[in-house]
């Protein structure tokens, strides 16, 4: 179960955006034993990697939920502490609950293409249960 | 071969041609759904054909674009082709590949609307060829191409190992800091800190404190020890930028700083060592101060080691377009736009222009058209009203002056003619000396004919 964490997900109209790099809206949520406390949507600018990262982690974020993102933004957003759940698709309440229920991984949420890899290892959040 | 046979065989040609080809081509449905995927599609997305069928287009492309600025969805709306778009897509393994990208419209043969059909070009080589070119331009931040600048360029290095110190002179805006920055970057002394301080901005109270430091209590307000730039630089270089604004006392301190390699705080007892490379600058004559007094001769002739003139922008306009490229690529970046460059009318005005505030004015210039313009080309409208102005006060004044010598050419040729071919007939009629007609004769171009109408006259 998800205890307390605050986290963004990429959002382009209600589903997750395709490219964090150049997204404009994130959905903040903050989730306390499981279940979502607040939620609100936050419009961003077009920024480099560096500031994205600053401006998230002002904002107390802990996990990434978006789509593609570079390796640029991605690096930046783990030095930042941020954890970043990759090349996620779908609808974007529908990818909260499957988080919440730790099912992300094996609901078929990955874009086509996603081979897992290196940042698949970080991936804590949707961990299936045993 | 029956219609049908023919039609089954150039689907299987087309097929063909659309797996060999090295541009990625997809097709979508009218909901967005991957239709068909060839095969470098599937190389540059890093998604395979199986993976991408039936997908939405914009979980396989990944482009920047798909949120606001689709050129397949401008397609379906307008009806009509959009041909090469610029953006970029992240592939499979999150690396960001620059692309380019043509849309149109998917026709059945009775020409009903099946959907979109996208092809992409991965301009990744293309880009880093850019930028091996690029790079015989630049040096550290700086870039030109321009015979004087790249004299510059050749003998940095051999400059920067030597360890002299360096007056660098050049007008307000040519990029004194960055040449400086760049001669740290390559001295070995590049590991240590970079230290600039502009000289003009503080008085000279202020700029002894900040570059000598000072002990607590050596002031009212000293309540503790605050280390000089002098010392911060220790190993490094420090950038002393509008020397020639210093007052004649600071520079007799200074002076003794070059001179013997040590300096006293503010109320310290005992001297520091000094270990830095000095690299001044300034936007004034400095000789031409020195001639007149206001400037030490000593101290001159002591940064003055190794003297580099940075040329100002008007006389190396050669380089604007470069410059602009550069500026556009920085701000397309930062901006998240996508800015082809000036269109030919802009960068005329542009190249007119005479850029009293240099390199920093340019990139001024490009900024204020990128907050006006969104995509595309900049034009003429994005430029600042100040320097369009200028050029049309200035082409104006080009076709009075033209339309003006239009009619002193007619009027000379007609009074040539009235007195058939005479000179100073001519010159008398327009009351004019012989000298000042001749003169206009040669400046305007005019043909005289070879037969000289004096004896007729006579």
């Amino acid at each position: 179960m998800v205890r307390h964490k605050k986290i963004a997900m990429a959002m382009w109209n209600d589903i997750i955006s395709p490219v964090f790099d150049s997204t404009y809206h994130v959905l903040i949520v903050e989730i306390k034993d499981g279940k979502v406390i607040s939620s609100h949507c936050k419009v961003l600018g077009p920024e480099l990697p560096y500031s994205r990262a600053l401006r998230l982690s002002k904002w107390g974020i802990q996990v990434l939920i978006c789509g593609g993102i570079s390796i640029e933004f991605a690096r930046t957003m783990e030095i930042y502490g941020i954890e970043i759940i990759p090349f996620i698709t779908g609808n974007v309440y529908r990818v909260l609950d499957a988080y919440l229920n730790n099912t992300l991984m094996s609901d078929g949420f990955f874009m086509p293409g996603f081979k897992g890899g290196r940042r698949r290892n970080r991936f804590r959040g949707g961990r299936r249960q045993e | 071969m029956t219609t049908e046979e023919t039609y089954i065989k150039s689907s299987n040609v087309t097929e063909i041609i659309l797996e060999s080809i090295s541009e990625g081509v997809f097709t979508v449905d009218e909901k967005w759904r991957i239709t068909s995927f060839n095969r470098a599609a599937e190389k540059i997305t890093g998604v395979s054909r199986q993976e991408a069928i039936g997908k939405y287009c914009w979980d396989v492309f990944r482009s920047n674009m798909c949120e606001r600025d689709c050129a397949l969805r401008r397609t379906m709306k307008l009806k009509k082709s959009i041909i090469d778009t610029s953006t970029y897509i992240v592939n499979s393994q999150q690396r960001r590949i620059p692309v380019v990208v043509c849309t149109s419209l998917l026709k059945d043969k009775n020409g009903r609307i099946l959907g979109g059909v996208e092809t992409f070009r991965d301009m990744t080589l293309v880009e880093e060829l850019k930028k091996e070119l690029d790079a015989r331009h630049q040096v550290g931040d700086m870039i030109s191409a321009s015979p004087n600048m790249k004299k510059i360029f050749s003998i940095l290095p051999q400059v920067a190992e030597s360890g002299s110190s360096v007056l660098i002179e050049g007008e307000t805006g040519t990029g004194k800091e960055l040449l400086a920055r760049a001669i740290h970057d390559l001295s070995l002394r590049r590991k240590n800190r970079f230290v600039p301080i502009n000289c003009a901005a503080l008085p000279d109270t202020l700029l002894e404190s900040e570059l000598f430091g000072y002990k607590a209590g050596a002031f009212t307000d000293a309540k503790k020890d605050k280390t000089g730039l002098f010392l911060a630089a220790k190993g490094g270089s420090i950038f002393l930028d509008e020397i020639g604004e210093i007052s004649p006392a600071f520079q007799v301190r200074l002076l003794r700083v070059l001179q013997d390699q040590v300096f006293r705080p503010l109320g310290a007892i005992k001297d520091e060592k000094t270990d830095m490379r000095i690299i001044a600058a300034t936007n004034k004559n400095l000789q031409d101060l020195v001639n007149n007094g206001s400037f030490r001769e000593d101290l001159f002739y002591r940064i003055n080691v190794v003297c580099l003139s940075l040329p100002p922008l008007r006389e190396r306009k050669e380089d604007i377009p470069l410059l602009i490229e550069h500026f556009i690529r920085k701000n397309n970046l930062l901006r998240e736009k996508k800015i082809n460059g000036f269109s030919q009318e802009a960068l005329a005005i542009l190249m007119s222009y005479d850029f009293p505030g240099n390199i920093r004015e340019l990139e001024n210039i490009v900024e204020h058209a990128f907050v006006l313009c969104r995509e595309g080309q900049i034009t003429p409208h994005c430029l600042p009203e100040k320097i369009v102005g200028l050029t049309r006060i200035l082409e104006t004044s080009l076709s009075v002056d033209g339309t003006i010598k239009a009619m002193e050419a007619k009027a000379i040729r007609e009074a040539l003619e009235h007195n058939h071919n005479n000179r100073l007939a001519a010159a008398r009629e327009l009351g004019m000396h012989k000298s000042t007609f001749f003169r206009k004769i040669k400046k305007l171009g005019i043909d005289l004919p070879k037969k000289n109408g004096r004896s007729k006259l006579k």
